[in-house]
């Protein structure tokens, strides 16, 4: 990434100490077969961002915030989009044809995510493989077809933004250059193909996978926008009767820094952990799906022999499948009646100001605030990602399953660790083995860190 | 570069596609691991013929997206090597003296890392058949630093690719099918 200001040397200074090692531990502290201590600690890239961003420009904000996450590029910069366009005063200026261009490039997104983390990463943990590696040696036609349906992903983000990997075309206030017509054109024949197969991959999952059996009670948190299904507006609301408007999120929920971990857990005020991502989302807004992925629902709750709210985070697997059907079928609308935007942004003029907004990442919310100074330049920023919001309730979640593995050796206690953080998609999970996992029992010390 | 075309049997011809794809990767703000990206710009700058050049910066799961119907890949990133002195480095992909790249295992967060990358595309058949990593050794690459050792190695880094790359285009041209 190059500086903007190439003749002036600049020193950055990081006050938190930069941990660029993503390292996933996990410590399990037993006594006579009950849990005491579960510690688990993932690595939150976002963190050392908001440091750097102070004194930068606020255009330069969403280039900077892309490079955050390798494969959810468009949350960063959508969030930061968002955020900053309420600093500046123009949120309510943005024209529908743009806000429809940026739901059209997080389709692109959910679906080169989802069917990354559902086919290469998630589904190898369900049917006994160690990677996708050895997966694809028994069921090559899907892993094929999930690499076309990946690679669409990246085509549509390549259309929309410029580029699949650090999309460049995305501007606070809209984007550089709108898409043009025939590229929409182009794209739309191999969408409306990829949302067929995509239906029966769907199916393939509800279908021919044996889901274990672990449900908890969760307080689910997503977008609840009032005529679709969320990806880039709504107030956020939960299940136990969180609703509050975008910029209020930051003070509904407080981040705490938990002795045993340099991760930041967020919880609810007064309340304690949640989940966001897939399952949240369907849970409180499925009734709102592209009726491509409505049509399927029920014949998934039937496979699954689960009728909604799901409550158990292995079904994000398929919860994933339906939104990837969802994100298949409004990008094919969108792409058939495309025009491009009378004008590709809006004008904005700096000013001293602050602004907080949310987005549906594909792992859930991914929230930012900022405050910005008279020349526009950031004074502070906060990003909250998924990860960091559900990491209490991975916590939780590890808890209940350190009771069931107690007898299984080490190495396969950690395959069912690994399998149940991978639920959520978190930021370590691309390794096939990216625990440090450990336990003690009895007393006994645990491993020094 | 247009899009490779299907053939009938669903492959790709080699007129369709360059058949040397040189894929860099690396954090472009993290220190020396710049140095994937760096070489990628300086590339673009003067572009090498029979040669598509791609920035996967930290998103490596976008390579297999591009690898049908090509015969070479040359890697470009940054290594783990403190001991390697200050040398670019150039290995065949698949050589045990290949150093592991930086983050190897980690680069992607949440997603698969180039050498997982390059495993499925040799179990899926899609890895061409030259491999090869062109690499700057680095101690360190910390989030916030500007580019250090590595950087000196840059302009060397390009015109070894754009040599490498010529050679590579050259033996594969008599496999053009």
């Amino acid at each position: 990434m190059s500086d903007s200001n190439k003749n002036s040397e600049r020193t950055i200074r990081v006050g938190a100490l930069a941990r660029v090692e993503g390292e996933g531990a996990l410590h399990l502290s037993m006594r006579n077969g009950r849990v005491e201590q579960v510690r688990l600690e993932i690595y939150e890239p976002p963190r050392f961002y908001e440091a750097f961003l102070r004194g930068r420009d606020f255009r330069e904000v969403p280039d900077i915030t892309a490079r955050i996450c390798g494969i959810c590029p468009v949350a960063y910069q959508m969030g930061s989009c968002h955020a900053l366009e309420k600093a500046m005063g123009v949120f309510d200026q943005i024209d529908p044809p743009i806000r429809t261009l940026r739901n059209l490039l997080y389709c692109g997104e959910w679906i080169e995510s989802h069917i990354l983390h559902m086919f290469m990463l998630h589904l190898p943990d369900f049917l006994g493989y160690e990677s996708v590696i050895t997966m694809a040696a028994d069921h090559g036609p899907v892993v094929k077809t999930a690499l076309k349906l990946k690679k669409l992903g990246n085509e549509i983000l390549a259309a929309v933004a410029g580029r699949a990997v650090h999309p460049v075309g995305v501007c606070v206030g809209g984007f550089y250059k709108a898409m043009e017509p025939a590229r929409a054109q182009a794209l739309l024949p191999e969408v409306r193909s990829a949302l067929d197969e995509m239906c029966n991959l769907t199916l393939f999952l509800a279908e021919k996978i044996e889901y274990p059996d672990f449900e908890r009670s969760y307080e689910f948190v997503a977008l609840c926008p009032e005529n679709e299904y969320p990806m880039n507006l709504g107030r956020i609301r939960s299940n136990r009767g969180l609703n509050v408007d975008q910029e209020e999120f930051g003070q509904a929920i407080e981040e705490r820094h938990v002795p045993h971990s340099t991760a930041l857990h967020s919880i609810i005020k007064g309340r304690g952990a949640y989940m966001v991502g897939p399952l949240a989302r369907l849970n409180l807004n499925h009734e709102k799906l592209h009726p491509r992925a409505a049509e399927l629902l029920p014949k998934v709750c039937a496979a699954v022999k689960r009728d909604l709210p799901w409550r158990n985070n292995f079904l994000s697997l398929p919860a994933r499948a339906l939104e990837t059907v969802h994100a298949l079928a409004p990008a094919a609308d969108i792409l058939e009646r495309y025009q491009p935007p009378p004008r590709p942004f809006v004008p904005i003029t700096p000013r001293a100001g602050s602004g907080g907004h949310g987005t549906e990442a594909p792992r859930g919310i991914c929230w930012h605030h900022y405050r910005t100074n008279a020349d526009g330049t950031i004074a502070s920023a906060g990003i909250i990602p998924p990860t960091s919001q559900n990491q209490m309730t991975i916590e939780e979640d590890l808890w209940q399953l350190a009771e069931q593995i107690t007898d299984l050796a080490d190495d396969q206690a950690c395959q069912r660790c690994e399998h149940l953080i991978r639920n959520y998609d978190p930021c370590i999970s691309c390794s096939v083995h990216f625990l440090k996992f450990s336990r003690s029992f009895d007393g006994e010390p645990a491993p020094a860190r | 570069m247009a899009s490779p075309r299907p053939r009938a049997d669903g492959g790709l011809t080699m007129a369709d596609v360059a058949p040397v794809l040189v894929a860099a990767c690396g954090n472009a703000m993290a220190g020396d691991d710049a140095f994937g990206p760096a070489v990628a710009a300086a590339l673009r700058r003067e572009s090498p013929a029979h040669c598509q050049v791609i920035d996967l910066g930290m998103a490596p799961t976008a390579l297999l997206d591009h690898l049908q119907g090509r015969a070479a890949l040359i890697i470009v990133d940054a290594a783990e090597a403190p001991d390697a002195g200050d040398d670019l480095m150039e290995f065949d992909w698949d050589s045990p003296a290949r150093p592991a790249l930086v983050r190897q295992e980690q680069l992607s967060t949440h997603g698969l890392s180039i050498a997982a990358q390059i495993e499925l595309a040799r179990a899926m058949g899609l890895l061409p058949e030259v491999v090869k990593l062109i690499a700057a050794p680095v101690g360190e690459a910390q989030l916030g630093r500007p580019m250090d050792a590595a950087a000196r190695l840059v302009e060397r880094a390009a015109a070894r690719v754009r040599a490498l790359a010529a050679e590579l285009a050259r033996a594969s041209a008599g496999d053009v099918s």
